[in-house]
């Protein structure tokens, strides 16, 4: 089977994303693999790895996360596969929350959170960032 | 006529396929799910250092679940991993590890997988040790007889908690 990362979602996903439920809690597993060194989008000199520069991201999106009443339930380095196989194994996962899909909008839409992001595509070569509704399992 | 249709539903295929295949993506690469760890697997766990670990579970399930010992069972593969999911918790609690999320994936925002997964967990173990003194506990083998029965297939990512690491 394949898999894809991304660092942007496409249309369909946005637009899909926007429909059904906007208003219950939902929690957002980032599976995520860095470049090797950042790459900033105006050109800018850096030295800095690609995890280095979504450390900063991070640090700065726990805020971000805050005041739209979301949190980050965990996040941390991957070791490696226990169960499966992947071609390209991601490097770290993390776990955000939120109170609903309006609250994560919110958050992507503010200005001081898209300032934030410049980090985030410096340091990420790709994602998945899968949506999940926490339950019984 | 028919011929016409065919080609037509194929080459709008493609052209999805090509629209979606943005200049955000990277190389897609391949991935299994499995039901068990492979040998190599497991020597390198048992090999790890002894700090807390986190396994993030991607789980699809069976349509209907399939006991190894050939049991008749009405059940759909969800609800045989439902009843290990009950019974496993107190098998956790044993060995001081815990479930501390779970539930249904919903869909992708970012990034893209040929088969989406259906549920997720992520269970907390205190050791390594913990761990491999779960799966030996002859009372959780005969709880995984539910999981196997019910489990198409998973990753099961080992992660270090070591500072929040991104």
């Amino acid at each position: 089977m394949k898999v894809k990362n991304h660092s942007r979602p496409h249309k369909t996903q946005m637009d899909g994303f926007f429909e059904g439920d906007t208003e219950t809690p939902i929690a957002m597993l980032n599976l995520l693999k860095f470049k090797e060194k950042a790459e900033y989008e105006d050109g800018r000199e850096t030295d800095l790895t690609g995890k280095e520069a979504y450390s900063i991201y991070g640090q700065e999106v726990v805020k971000h996360l805050a005041k739209v009443g979301g949190k980050l339930v965990f996040g941390g380095r991957i070791s490696r596969l226990m169960i499966g196989e992947v071609e390209d194994l991601w490097d770290s996962v993390a776990i955000a929350q939120y109170p609903s899909r309006k609250a994560m909008l919110e958050m992507l839409m503010d200005p001081d959170y898209q300032k934030s992001e410049e980090h985030r595509e410096a340091g990420l070569e790709g994602q998945l960032n899968i949506e999940i509704k926490e339950g019984e399992l | 006529m028919k011929k016409y249709l065919i080609g037509l539903v194929i080459i709008s295929g493609l052209m999805f396929f090509l629209i979606s295949n943005d200049s955000d993506s990277n190389e897609s690469n391949s991935y299994k799910n499995a039901l068990r760890p492979n040998p190599i697997q497991l020597a390198e766990f048992a090999l790890g250092d002894d700090d807390p670990i986190l396994m993030v579970n991607l789980l699809k399930f069976k349509d209907k679940a399939e006991y190894e010992d050939g049991r008749a069972t009405n059940l759909t593969g969800r609800e045989a991993y439902e009843i290990y999911v009950t019974e496993t918790r107190e098998h956790l609690a044993d060995v001081g590890a815990e479930l501390i999320l779970g539930g249904e994936v919903n869909g992708l925002l970012l990034g893209e997988v040929e088969e989406l997964w259906d549920a997720f967990g992520v269970a907390r173990y205190p050791s390594r040790k913990a761990m491999i003194a779960m799966a030996r506990n002859p009372a959780y083998i005969e709880s995984e007889k539910h999981r196997a029965a019910g489990l198409a297939g998973q990753l099961n990512i080992e992660v270090s908690e070591q500072g929040f690491g991104f």
